[in-house]
């Protein structure tokens, strides 16, 4: 299974993409006049917003759907560590079904350069480093490819504002910009991406893929946004359809923590402490 | 017990596999580690967090394991005597429990059988340790396994626990060891991450596994009887094993990679297997040695794009064997052994979710003369391993994996294909394997595996985790 286990690494990051707002960061004067500009002065902003986090913990539920509607559910748990200008870290552990129980990866983001990815078997007791060039590849035969799950950089696309509309997701209609998106990197899958960003809380409720070809692809929607803190949003279901094959995949967030400092302790009543740069590593996969 | 040397058409040197394929056979075990401890509860916006291992008593915190049934059957007779058929059984539990707060312990008890051969039968504790955790540093005490090494096939450095040799040819299972391991987690920086050195004392000798009687891998036949418990054995100080590994991440501008130091002293792991008695022509017995060795590895993947699928793997160890103390038999001169080689990924091949993985690796030595390769033939001395692996990426999670091993010094060939997926239409934890074990070996007797032939076989593996 090596790399695609990685994914979920991203996934969560990715969702949490969706979402930050900090009252203090009042939106900058937007040059409305040029979409160019507009559209990528929207995509940064929302992008800055999502730092300041910290950390965060997750326990997840993977399910994928076949043309026929059948599907299949693997679960995982998720430990995440903002670290802003550097890429952040993360560890997956998959705790369902059995004969994956206990695979776990760690991931660590860099910056212009390839991720550090490593992927802990328990069968075979090793730890192992494993290539991170892997952007096209689909994560554990769901719809999501490592691409689709890794942070969208702001810096990486050549953007384009085309209107404002209103948009109904899970019965909820929401105000958005709606962003063409035309990646600038090689190791792609899309010629271009539609970006939906909340108009209220800058989170990427909705994002459109088209293939090489320019047809669409798949449709990544974001849904049952939960506020953590009165400042950090998080998506607490993710489905990605692919419209050529009929499949889908739906991530489902439960139990989602987010800065592990505002907190309490139930054991010792005192306030948590964030995680450190220490739970991040090749020994902690391992026993 | 003294042995006296035979001449060489009886040699075989018992390490005939040290292969260590990570197959088809998944993911076995279930394993807690520190993170986890954050995560094995219910988490709820009150969760408690950094403190849920209790600070007194012992609690259960994972428990886990498999079951599995390999029936395999063997295309040709080997020389009538042997078994032409195995039906293996093998069940493991695993259980993780805290013993405090910063005192963990392992249970991992195996029965492991042959439905058909009583000589077969094994019911053990496979591992079972107690770690004490401090932030730097931490300690275990008890009978483990570790997996070291860098490469995928045969790992030089891989020097700490022995292999049973009894039913596989090329996934052989480590066998646990009972000692101690001191670890310190020493601060890293920018271009070394996670530095750690380890100490392990191996006080107690235990013997490496062989397939004994009428077992299809067995080193006997009518007419030779093999002892697998009456060899030459270290005694005393002799018995201990010490080693040092060190190990970190290397970060550079051209490529990120991990590496490990080893170092160790004490009982080779793979003993020479020599006639038993020069009066008794025809027993055979392993004949145990010291082996001081010093290694290192890296696993490495390129920052430069072009290069960015490719995983390069480099192993090598510089072995000086030396005798034991009244050991009958020399041991071989100084040697290097190495394995070199890559993966390579790439995806998308038939459907938008399939991977494929491809692994070349050559295995060599350096020192070696032709005499000392004539008088003590080991494997991987001159051979190139290949192996490619897909995974669909379906609901089953199918896959097909070809594996093959050629020594060029002797001409011999094994391949291996197995196809696996999961029976999900019955229960998603119940996996099926099917495979096929090509071997084809020379006819000199210093081959490697001349002393083994005919053992091209078929098998079905059902397993069901839990």
């Amino acid at each position: 299974m090596k790399k695609q286990l990685l994914i979920l690494l991203s996934v969560i990051t990715t969702i949490s993409l969706s979402g930050v707002t900090s009252a203090n960061d009042a939106p900058p004067v937007f040059d409305t006049e040029n979409p160019a500009i507009y559209g990528k002065q929207l995509v940064e902003y929302s992008d800055r917003k999502l730092h300041g986090w910290r950390d965060e913990l997750v326990a997840g539920k993977m399910s994928l759907y076949d043309t026929n509607g059948q599907s299949v559910l693997r679960s995982f748990r998720r430990i995440g560590l903002e670290r802003f200008g550097q890429g952040d870290k993360s560890i997956i552990k998959f705790t369902s079904p059995a004969d994956i129980k206990g695979v776990a990866a760690l991931n660590y983001e860099n910056s212009g350069s390839s991720d550090d990815n490593w992927l802990y078997l328990p069968s075979t007791k090793k730890v192992r480093r494993i290539s991170g060039a892997n952007n096209t590849a689909s994560f554990q035969g769901s719809e999501f490819t490592y691409e689709d799950l890794n942070d969208l950089d702001p810096a990486e696309y050549q953007w384009q504002f085309l209107k404002e509309i209103q948009m109904e997701i899970d019965n909820e209609t929401l105000p958005v910009f709606k962003i063409e998106g035309k990646p600038t990197y090689r190791d792609t899958a899309y010629s271009y991406l539609i970006l939906y960003l909340s108009k209220d809380h800058w989170f990427q409720a909705q994002v459109e893929y088209f293939d090489k070809s320019g047809t669409h692809l798949k449709t990544r929607t974001s849904s049952q946004w939960q506020q953590f803190h009165n400042q950090y949003w998080r998506a607490l279901q993710v489905e990605m359809a692919n419209h050529q094959t009929g499949k889908k995949t739906v991530l489902k967030f439960s139990d989602y923590l987010v800065d592990l400092s505002q907190y309490t302790s139930k054991r010792t009543g005192k306030k948590r402490a964030n995680l450190t740069e220490s739970s991040f590593t090749k020994r902690a996969l391992t026993k | 017990m003294r042995l006296k040397v035979r001449p060489l058409k009886y040699t075989l040197l018992a390490g005939v596999v040290v292969f260590t394929f990570s197959g088809i056979n998944g993911y076995a075990q279930s394993s807690d580690d520190l993170f986890s401890d954050l995560l094995e509860e219910t988490v709820s916006d009150d969760i408690v967090i950094d403190d849920t291992v209790s600070t007194s008593g012992a609690s259960l915190q994972a428990f886990s394991g498999y079951a599995e049934l390999s029936p395999r059957i063997f295309l040709n007779d080997r020389n009538g005597y042997h078994n032409d058929e195995q039906v293996l059984l093998t069940t493991e539990f695993e259980f993780d429990v805290s013993l405090g707060q910063n005192t963990t312990g392992y249970i991992r008890p195996r029965l492991f059988l042959d439905l058909i051969d009583s000589d077969l039968q094994r019911l053990e504790l496979f591992e079972g340790y107690i770690t004490y955790q401090q932030t730097h540093w931490d300690l275990r005490v008890g009978q483990f396994v570790e997996n070291w090494g860098i490469a995928d096939t045969f790992n030089p450095i891989d020097v700490l626990n022995r292999r049973d040799l009894s039913t596989q040819l090329l996934d052989t299972t480590r066998l646990g060891e009972v000692g101690v391991r001191a670890r310190w987690l020493l601060d890293g920086n920018g271009m070394i991450g996670e530095p750690t050195l380890a100490f392990y004392v191996l006080p107690w000798f235990q013997r490496t596994r062989f397939a004994l009687g009428r077992q299809r891998l067995g080193l006997g036949s009518e007419t030779i009887t093999f002892k697998e418990k009456q060899g030459f054995e270290p005694d005393g100080d002799e018995a201990y094993l010490y080693a040092l590994r060190y190990q970190s991440t290397l970060n550079t501008s051209l490529f990120n990679a991990d590496i490990q130091l080893v170092a160790s002293r004490g009982t080779d792991r793979n003993p020479l297997i020599r006639p038993f008695n020069a009066d008794i022509a025809d027993t055979l017995a392993p004949v145990y040695f010291g082996n001081r060795i010093l290694g290192a590895g890296i696993r490495a993947v390129s920052n430069i794009e072009k290069l960015a699928a490719f995983t390069f793997k480099l192993e090598i160890a510089q072995n000086n064997p030396y005798e034991f103390e009244q050991s009958p038999v020399a041991v071989m001169d100084d040697y290097l052994a190495y394995v070199a080689g890559f993966d390579w990924d790439t995806y998308n091949l038939l459907n938008n979710q399939d991977q494929l993985t491809f692994t070349l690796e050559y295995a060599g030595e350096s020192g070696v003369s032709q005499a000392q390769s004539e008088a003590f033939p080991r494997p991987f001395s001159d051979d190139l391993i290949t192996r490619l692996f897909w995974q669909s990426g379906d609901f089953a999670r199918s896959s097909v994996e070809l594996r093959g091993v050629y020594d060029q010094e002797n001409d011999e060939h094994i391949i291996e294909a197995t196809f696996g997926r999961s029976l999900i239409q019955w229960h998603q934890d119940l996996k099926l394997a099917l495979s096929v074990l090509y071997i084809a070996s020379s006819s000199e007797p210093t081959a490697t595996f001349s002393q083994l032939p005919d053992n091209t076989s078929l098998a079905m593996t059902l397993r069901f985790d839990f």
